[in-house]
């Protein structure tokens, strides 16, 4: 669109030209290689602060990673932290996120960070913890970015136990990595003064035995945030599209201490949906049933009788039995595929009416996020939706697991931080799943099984009964229920119930009942 | 507008002349006329990232200036593109040795790159932008992806 503003207003073209093509052949390297006598250089990040070579999307994501994990920024913000901490945890980000982590030459990193980082790097790369750790990490963004918080944190309680573990800046540079402000890093400052006799560094072993601790927080903390996230059945696919940011911010939530408990419970209760996954699959495989003549998929499953003819010594025999073979005539077992029938989406009504709160507000939960994943997830059971309907009085929370983004790990979130609070009301929730399974909100939801977990029975008026059972029939619905608290009969829930499961006060029984739903709705 | 510019560009450290800045509106005014416009906006801006500088060196900070104003969302993908061809070339230079490790990684990172190009493009449709330009870097970080696989796996497609 135009010619003219690309040249220089004062400078002669050949010169012009001569510039292009030297920062055409610098492109590429490091930037603050390629001169510009005229006008200042553009920003470009600190060069030679780190160890480990590191490029612009590795530097994006530590940046990411640093902007929303609290306890890495709050470190590295922090007064008296040394100077070198954040590149050195940029570089504990790169050991841990690169397939390769590359050392740096000497000569192109900085003194200070050179002194004070390189030994423990080195150090820390050899150790086998870390190699351990790197199986979980590398080229996961967040796996990386919590190992390296865990060892940075760690390092910190380190050199505060032991500050001769850091090698002391040469003389020139009184402040020492436990005093120095950030501020005043700047970078290169050293690079053009001479080099005065460096102090001794820390011992090797005291070395080695810092890297193996801060390894060890690195892997621990990879180790918890899989097992977290696994407890709550998300798997790395399930967190690809959403941004690191979310990522980070997902994951300590899911980790917090009020989410544990639940964590581990829904850990617990996936294991037993998928145990009884696992075993419906198994008692599902193809039985013989009869004899048929053709020609079995599989030879071996040519009747005794038959196969003698291919082991007589009649070779008359022999050619018959392969002639009737080829022809599809051998009497063979004929097996009956147990088809799975496919069920249908799943609706569990949640109560968190305030009775609820505490122990059976969490397993009710733990059934459902279950049941989602279940639903949702790539077993057998697999490939169908899934809502939770929390309710009281009414309907205080509905989070659907359908669609593209069934296992968006928010949904989960939301399912897990219903509060219990308000009384108890049957109609509404059950009015509501009915809708939803006669396919009115989402035609996904059709024909779906209702699951209902409750701890207070409560009577439906019998306008509404009659509708809802007719509705039941008309769409061939099942309703299971779960009664927390009550023993005895139960003549209100089993008036409408295909089952009603009734829990003691103290829980007991709600592994069976957990493992009777499972199994049902498997 | 542009005076804002000019004054970002300036912090920058990038001085043009006043007789560069009347030139380039002639630019702004054309952008806008072949948009259909009659009369600017901040999105025919565009085009000053391309007049603005005067020495190579003020390439980057001058687009930067100029789309994030004209197309954040733009922007944004520019300096994805940045990052995608640093992580490319990487690729591209690993030897035998070193080329599935090498190549591993940067088929990861430009997926990635990918993936937030995408959601960019998503929000700047949302937001009513031009798009095109984002469409463009996405297929350009496409088309290193399928470099790097052939270099370094010599998968071909």
């Amino acid at each position: 669109m135009t010619d003219e503003p690309n040249l220089p207003p004062d400078g002669a073209e050949a010169n012009d030209l001569d510039r292009v093509r030297g920062f055409l052949d610098a492109a590429g390297e490091d930037e603050a290689t390629s001169s510009s006598p005229d006008g200042p250089r553009p920003p470009a990040p600190p060069p030679g602060e780190q160890n480990l070579a590191m490029d612009s999307y590795d530097r994006r994501l530590y940046e990411e990673a640093r902007a929303v994990t609290g306890r890495l920024g709050d470190m590295l913000d922090a007064e008296d932290t040394p100077a070198t901490l954040e590149s050195l945890a940029r570089d504990l980000f790169t050991a841990f996120y690169k397939v390769q982590p590359d050392l740096l030459p000497e000569d192109r990193v900085e003194e200070r960070p050179l002194r004070a980082n390189r030994p423990f790097l080195e150090t820390l790369l050899e150790d086998p913890k870390t190699y351990e750790t790197r199986a979980t990490t590398v080229l996961d963004e967040l796996y990386s970015a919590a190992a390296a918080t865990a060892a940075t944190q760690e390092y910190l309680e380190r050199i505060a136990d032991d500050p001769a573990l850091v090698s002391p800046p040469p003389p020139d540079e009184p402040d020492g990595p436990s005093a120095a402000d950030p501020a005043d890093d700047e970078p290169g400052d050293a690079e053009s003064e001479t080099r005065p006799e460096t102090p001794k560094g820390p011992s090797g072993r005291a070395l080695r035995k810092a890297a193996r601790v801060v390894a060890d927080a690195a892997l621990k903390e990879a180790e918890d945030l899989a097992d977290a996230l696994d407890s709550w059945g998300l798997e790395p696919a399930d967190l690809k599209t959403v941004p690191l940011a979310e990522r980070l911010e997902l994951a300590a939530r899911l980790r917090g201490p009020d989410l544990r408990r639940l964590a581990d419970l829904v850990g617990r209760m996936r294991n037993l949906q998928r145990a009884k996954a696992r075993e419906k699959v198994a008692a599902k495989r193809d039985e013989v049933h009869s004899v048929a003549s053709g020609r079995p998929d599989d030879p071996a499953r040519v009747l005794p009788s038959e196969l003698s003819a291919l082991a007589s010594k009649s070779r008359v025999r022999r050619l018959d039995f392969l002639r009737r073979f080829v022809e599809g005539r051998v009497l063979h077992y004929e097996l009956r595929r147990d088809e799975r029938k496919a069920r249908g989406p799943i609706i569990a009504l949640i109560d968190a009416s305030s009775s609820m709160s505490g122990a059976r507000m969490e397993w009710a939960a733990a059934v459902g996020l279950a049941l989602a994943d279940m639903a949702t997830g790539r077993g057998p059971s697999g490939g169908r939706s899934c809502a939770l309907l929390f309710f009281n009085t009414r309907i205080v929370r509905e989070v659907f697991f359908d669609g593209p983004d069934a296992r968006d790990p928010k949904k989960l979130l939301q399912a897990a931080t219903v509060g219990a609070s308000g009384g108890t009301e049957y109609a509404a929730p059950i009015a509501r799943g009915v809708e939803i399974a006669g396919g009115a909100v989402r035609v996904s939801f059709s024909g779906a099984d209702l699951v209902l977990v409750t701890d207070g029975e409560c009577a439906l008026p019998d306008g509404f009964l009659t509708t809802f059972l007719a509705e039941k029939e008309r769409l061939s619905l099942s309703l299971h229920s779960v009664l927390i608290g009550r023993s005895g009969p139960l003549p209100e829930l089993a008036r409408y119930s295909d089952e009603v499961h009734a829990l003691g006060t103290a829980m007991q029984g709600a592994r069976d009942a957990a493992s009777a739903i499972f199994e049902r709705l498997a | 507008m542009q005076d804002t510019l000019r004054r970002e560009l300036e912090e920058a450290g990038v001085r043009a002349s006043d007789r560069r800045y009347v030139k380039a509106l002639a630019l702004v005014r054309a952008n806008a006329f072949l948009s259909g416009r009659g009369e600017a906006t901040e999105e025919d801006l565009a085009p000053l990232a391309h007049a603005l500088w005067q020495d190579p060196s003020q390439i980057r900070p001058v687009r930067k200036a100029v789309l994030a104003r004209a197309n954040p969302y733009l922007e944004k993908a520019r300096e994805l593109l940045d990052d995608a061809e640093e992580v490319h070339k990487e690729a591209m230079a690993s030897e035998d040795a070193n080329a599935a490790n090498a190549g591993n990684e940067a088929n990861k990172k430009l997926k990635g790159i990918s993936d937030r190009l995408l959601s960019k493009l998503a929000e700047a449709q949302d937001a009513g932008r031009d798009a095109a330009g984002i469409k463009d870097t996405l297929s350009k970080v496409e088309e290193m992806k399928k470099q790097v696989l052939k270099h370094c796996f010599g998968m071909d497609f």
